[in-house]
């Protein structure tokens, strides 16, 4: 015998099924939750940072560059540390990071290599006011049209020129006619790109004044303008043109 | 009192949103009492038609409560970025791979060497470039690093400079 519902009472029924879906979603929904809870699935942790060690015996370059260059490539949780015999560096990071220090220091362990460093002083100002000194000849067209573009001055007169020949490591003291001098250490070639010049100083010899006295970072595709001048608005400068070229046998 | 000069007035408060100008609350009452004034006092500050609204006072401690939690939603934030993930172990294996080839390359190590087109150095990143000067000594002096053109230039400015 089948048996019929009135209308109100099938909506009734529909409704109480609904009700009974939610409060057993409801129930499932908490079940799980106090289940994942109670297994303890904690918020996720950062994952242990599993360092890896290198050790070197530097052979030919200066310990306290290697240094400086591994620092440079650490990341925050690597540590470099150089060992009682002055020349052994243990270097503990990342292996991602590790991995770019071995090749960066086995590049920079070289034997010392031959260099031609092109040392250039010009005086840059203004044709009104004019160079009043002995012109040692004329600064290169190109170089000097690529200054007026990057500086005020429209005057470039060739103080004096030189080139030297160095290997890395060496001292170098150059005092040139004009009355100026120019003084530093070379450094250790990176990669063939970028030579240190340290306790590079330029001065004066007449009357004696130190004027700069610094470390510079030599790129190999560019010569780099270093200008010395009293103020923005002076109306000339001095410009130390210094550019190198690794000689064979690098 | 006649229709104030809404431009100078909110000219003023813009310049301190903080401070009232002289006639500036004679000038609201006016305001509520003359339509003439309503397009140009809209027009001078559009912020004006929420001038009725309720400004209710933020204590210091819900100040205090909010920046806390937007520093929580931060370190939220950090933590999950560091998630381990899946590719994390296919990054370490992968670095791994490289050391283990730097050090099998190493010359004398084996009979293993680079093959054509590949070397050692390529897979070794470049130090970030230095600056051009590195510790100047001269205090007071400015030093602009300026380049192009094919050239590097530093600029060193300093009043004690006899050149």
């Amino acid at each position: 015998m089948s048996r019929s519902l009135p209308p109100a009472s099938r909506s009734l029924a529909a409704r109480n099924r609904i009700r009974l879906g939610c409060a057993l979603g409801g129930w499932l929904l908490l079940v799980t939750a106090g289940l994942t809870g109670a297994q303890g699935f904690p918020s996720p942790a950062p994952a242990p940072r599993v360092l890896s060690s290198y050790t070197l015996t530097l052979r030919h370059q200066p310990t306290a560059e290697a240094v400086a260059l591994v620092r440079t490539l650490l990341s925050p949780a690597g540590s470099v540390e150089v060992k009682d015999d002055g020349r052994t560096l243990v270097v503990r990071d990342e292996l991602a990071a590790l991995s770019r220090i071995v090749g960066a220091l086995r590049s920079f362990d070289h034997p010392a290599a031959p260099v031609r460093l092109s040392v250039r002083l010009v005086w840059a100002g203004s044709p009104q006011i004019g160079f009043g000194g002995a012109a040692a000849g004329e600064l290169d067209p190109e170089l000097a049209g690529r200054l007026r573009r990057l500086l005020r001055y429209d005057s470039f007169v060739l103080l004096s020129e030189t080139r030297l020949e160095a290997r890395e490591g060496d001292e170098v003291a150059y005092e040139f006619r004009s009355g100026y001098q120019v003084r530093f250490r070379l450094g250790t070639l990176l990669a063939g790109q970028r030579l240190r010049l340290h306790g590079f100083r330029v001065s004066r010899t007449q009357p004696p004044a130190d004027l700069i006295h610094t470390t510079v970072n030599l790129p190999l595709a560019q010569p780099l303008i270093l200008g010395l001048t009293r103020d923005e608005g002076s109306a000339s400068a001095l410009l130390v043109v210094l550019a190198y070229e690794p000689l064979p046998g690098v | 009192m006649s229709c104030p000069d809404w431009q100078r007035l909110a000219a003023l408060r813009e310049r301190d949103p903080d401070a009232e100008p002289p006639g500036w609350r004679e000038a609201l009452a006016h305001l509520d009492g003359c339509p003439a004034c309503a397009a140009a006092a809209l027009a001078a500050d559009p912020l004006l038609v929420f001038r009725r609204l309720p400004r209710p006072a933020v204590r210091e401690e819900e100040v205090a409560a909010l920046g806390a939690e937007v520093l929580a939603l931060v370190r939220a934030g950090r933590r999950e970025a560091r998630r381990p993930r899946r590719r994390g172990f296919w990054r370490g294996a992968a670095a791994a791979a490289l050391v283990g080839a730097a050090l099998l390359l190493e010359p004398g190590a084996g009979a293993l060497r680079p093959g054509p087109g590949v070397t050692v150095a390529a897979l070794a990143a470049e130090p970030a470039a230095p600056p051009l000067l590195d510790g100047l000594e001269a205090s007071s002096a400015r030093v602009y690093q300026l380049g192009g053109d094919g050239l590097a230039l530093v600029l060193v400015v300093d009043a004690s400079l006899d050149v």
